[in-house]
């Protein structure tokens, strides 16, 4: 170390360490600073500020050289990324290009990340259902992974908690496997989903069709007007960034308001190769940042340390962290760590064409995207030949068709008049994977990225369970479309779709009761070094079918909370 | 201005309602320059008048005013594999073989019903040869992304509104003919 002076160390000491500024980790940033501790937020990507740093936010379409589409040469580069449903010309200098950022797959698995201030939560796609005890007890019902070591009452109130800050929108639909929470406004359901939803409730004694909930501000509340956010304008540009603050992002959201508290220090470009552990004291001290800029490496020291890199990075960070107390990574006395990886499958969808309503049409975007089917499958009692169920969304639009036959004036006119052509509708599957501990991730032996970070070797692949629910959702769905009547129904597997696309990994570093069988214990706390905590993905034990982000915000903010009053008894 | 930066500009702002000065597509090197596809001069004059013959000046601006087929040709040029880039200069070339074939004037010089008669041989895709056929895609896909996604069809053709504050269901229909809103 170059600067071992005491006022150096002084500077570089902080009350809390945050690695990482997405979704989770600005959670962890707002709660630890709003409770007055001076915290560090490590961020290995450049700064984001909300406003200023989204250069294609107002951008017409006209005004992208290639109208939004990515050169070949780009897609050439970089055919991981170039996967993901939103890398275009107006967001792609949010995503990780492929090559700046390798690793291995030991079998197919697309990654994709953001290294910014934000993270994926200015890619996100907003969608935030609760989970329930049918989620919660899922493990220990069916007998597989862990048993969760918190309950829905746990949880509950933290839900409620950020999403007052975060604004959820939302109605209140009464359904015990997707509990209400607290709501703005929900968006509406259009005259096709709504009649669908209708119809599925007379036909189907247990499945619903509502509004999908998602974090959008339909109708701001002062807390929201506090952060600078306004009204949601309907754009549905949100992966650009959005000046409005009309979605939730760390950016807008939560990184502004640490920041205004006055106890935060931001510090991007900043990879984090270990957290430090102290074999006498039997904590963890601090970090162990490489500049990305300098390659310098330099320590940062905190009472608590927070882990909010995105969920695998979390895992390789703590991989990563060995000492000799804990030579196969920190935390990691059951060799758990790393394993258990699951994902969402996104893997089937159902279109068809709808007869009728064409007396109806809508005007405008829908930020919430539409309908949301909560899972129906497998909740009450096992009743299919695969463990748990699927969500899925459902949506249903107005074409219109343009006539681009011909050539000339006759062209013209026709490019300048679409018609309105019928209504159709379509359905995503959003499927619970199995957490195996045959899907890991681990650190490479030999090959290391240009910071000297070991490469992570991915390998996480579908199982058979995976097969039969796929088959089950188009099977029920398709069912589902045909008994309202819908037409030329379309049921199809999206071939060649690698885990990962569904931006949704989770596990490796699990919440369980057990230090034996799991890494963190109910607070998210390392079960063997009580001084870190791991709020993000990495955390999941089970990953249900709920888009998982909304239960990212409330593990952190019940951490942090646990964390600080520990801090002030005097146990941390 | 220095014509060399003139061009640079005018590729700059190809996507907007550009109005190209007569004497530009008159002059005497390419306004465009391609990484990957070589085009001659007189291809890419033959290819705006093909982009002139699908979206014609009437009323309204038309291909040439606009620059649509720099716009073919950017697209072409970046977001094209080699397959469709060779198809397409074949395509080309064997166009202005048939054109010259087909009468002695330029096709520049034909009457509009006559060079629209040319190119919908190709419309269905089973007249030409695969070159033919490919190259006449491309143009008329392009040309017409072009003219739809220009600032100047979208703002006096049709409406696009980058915020429209709202989201309304069960809008009813009056008449089956809409007014294009982005959404």
């Amino acid at each position: 170390m170059a600067n071992l002076n005491i006022d150096s160390v002084k500077e570089r000491t902080f009350d809390a360490i945050v690695i990482g500024s997405g979704i989770s980790g600005g959670w962890a940033a707002k709660e630890l600073t709003g409770k007055g501790l001076k915290t560090l937020v490590l961020e290995r990507g450049r700064d984001v500020k909300h406003g200023i740093d989204y250069p294609t936010t107002n951008m017409y379409p006209w005004e992208f050289k290639h109208r939004n589409e990515m050169p070949l040469s780009v897609r050439e580069e970089n055919p991981i990324v170039s996967r993901c449903y939103a890398f275009h010309e107006d967001a792609a200098h949010f995503f990780v290009k492929d090559k700046e950022h390798p690793y291995i797959q030991e079998k197919p698995f697309d990654w994709i990340r953001g290294y910014q201030v934000g993270g994926k939560s200015l890619l996100w796609a907003r969608q935030t259902q609760r989970w329930s005890d049918f989620d919660f007890e899922g493990p220990a019902r069916d007998g597989f992974a862990v048993d969760w070591p918190i309950r829905y009452a746990d949880i509950a109130p933290w839900y409620s908690y950020v999403e007052k800050f975060a604004g959820i929108s939302g109605n209140k639909d009464g359904i015990a496997e997707l509990p209400d929470g607290e709501f703005l406004p929900g968006f509406p359901l259009n005259t096709v989903e709504k009649y669908f939803s209708d119809h599925v409730k007379k036909a189907y004694s247990n499945r619903h069709v509502i509004s999908a909930r998602c974090a959008h501000l339909s109708k701001p509340e002062p807390i929201h007007f506090e952060q600078g956010r306004v009204q949601c304008q309907n754009r549905v540009l949100c992966q650009r960034g959005c000046p409005f603050g009309g979605y939730f992002s760390s950016n807008a959201s939560t990184i502004p308001w640490a920041m205004k508290s006055g106890n935060m220090t931001l510090r991007p470009f900043s990879v984090v190769q270990s957290i430090i552990y102290d074999e006498n004291k039997g904590k963890a001290t601090g970090v162990r940042v490489i500049d990305t800029n300098t390659k310098e490496v330099i320590e940062y020291y905190a009472r608590i340390i927070f882990v909010n890199a995105a969920a695998l990075n979390t895992n390789m960070i703590l991989l990563n962290s060995t000492s000799n107390r804990f030579p196969n990574g920190l935390g990691n006395d059951s060799g758990v760590l790393g394993k258990y990886v699951a994902f969402h499958l996104y893997t089937a969808t159902v279109n068809a064409d709808v007869d009728g309503y064409t007396e109806f049409k809508t005007e405008g975007r829908n930020p919430a995207g539409g309908g949301y089917i909560p899972r129906f499958r497998n909740v009450y009692k096992q009743e299919t030949d695969f463990l748990r169920g699927y969500a899925a969304g459902l949506g249903a639009y107005r074409s219109t068709h343009t006539d681009s036959s011909g050539v000339g004036s006759k062209l013209k006119d026709s490019l300048a008049n679409p018609q309105l052509g019928g209504w159709r509708v379509g359905s995503h599957m959003m499927g619970e994977t199995i957490p195996k501990e045959s899907n890991y991730v681990k650190l490479d032996k030999d090959q290391k990225d240009q910071w000297g970070m070991p490469l992570l070797r991915i390998s996480v692949d579908y199982d058979d369970n995976d097969r039969k629910m796929t088959n089950d959702y188009l099977e029920q769905v398709g069912e589902m479309f045909e008994t309202a009547g819908f037409k030329n129904i379309r049921k199809e597997i999206t071939q060649g779709k690698a885990p990962g696309l569904d931006i949704h990994e989770m596990g490796g570093a699990r919440m369980g009761h057990d230090p034996k069988t799991s890494i963190l214990n109910k607070w998210n706390q390392v079960h063997t070094c009580n001084n870190v905590f791991v709020t993000d993905g990495a955390c999941m034990t089970s990953t249900a079918c709920q888009n998982p982000s909304l239960t990212y915000m409330a593990f952190t903010a019940r951490s942090v909370d646990y964390a600080v009053s520990e801090m002030k008894k005097g146990n941390l | 201005m220095d014509r060399r930066v003139a061009i640079k500009n005018l590729a700059l702002v190809l996507g907007g309602a550009t109005l190209f000065p007569k004497d530009m597509l008159a002059g005497s090197s390419n306004l465009i320059q391609l990484k990957n596809v070589k085009i001659t001069l007189a291809q890419e004059k033959l290819l705006a008048e093909v982009a002139e013959t699908i979206i014609p000046k009437t009323t309204s601006l038309g291909a040439k005013d606009m620059g649509l087929h720099l716009f073919v040709l950017l697209m072409l040029d970046d977001c094209y594999n080699k397959q469709d880039q060779q198809q397409f200069t074949e395509g080309l070339k064997q166009f202005a073989a048939l054109a010259a074939k087909t009468s002695a004037k330029p096709f520049a010089l034909w009457p509009q019903a006559q060079r629209e008669a040319l190119l919908l041989t190709f419309e269905n895709g089973k007249a030409g040869t695969s070159e033919l056929n490919a190259f006449y895609r491309i143009t008329k896909d392009k040309t017409v992304q072009g003219y739809t996604q220009s600032k100047y069809f979208m703002t006096k053709k049709v409406v696009y509104e980058l915020i429209p504050s709202r989201y309304n269901v069960d809008v009813p229909v009056k008449t089956n003919n809409t007014a294009v809103k982005h959404g």
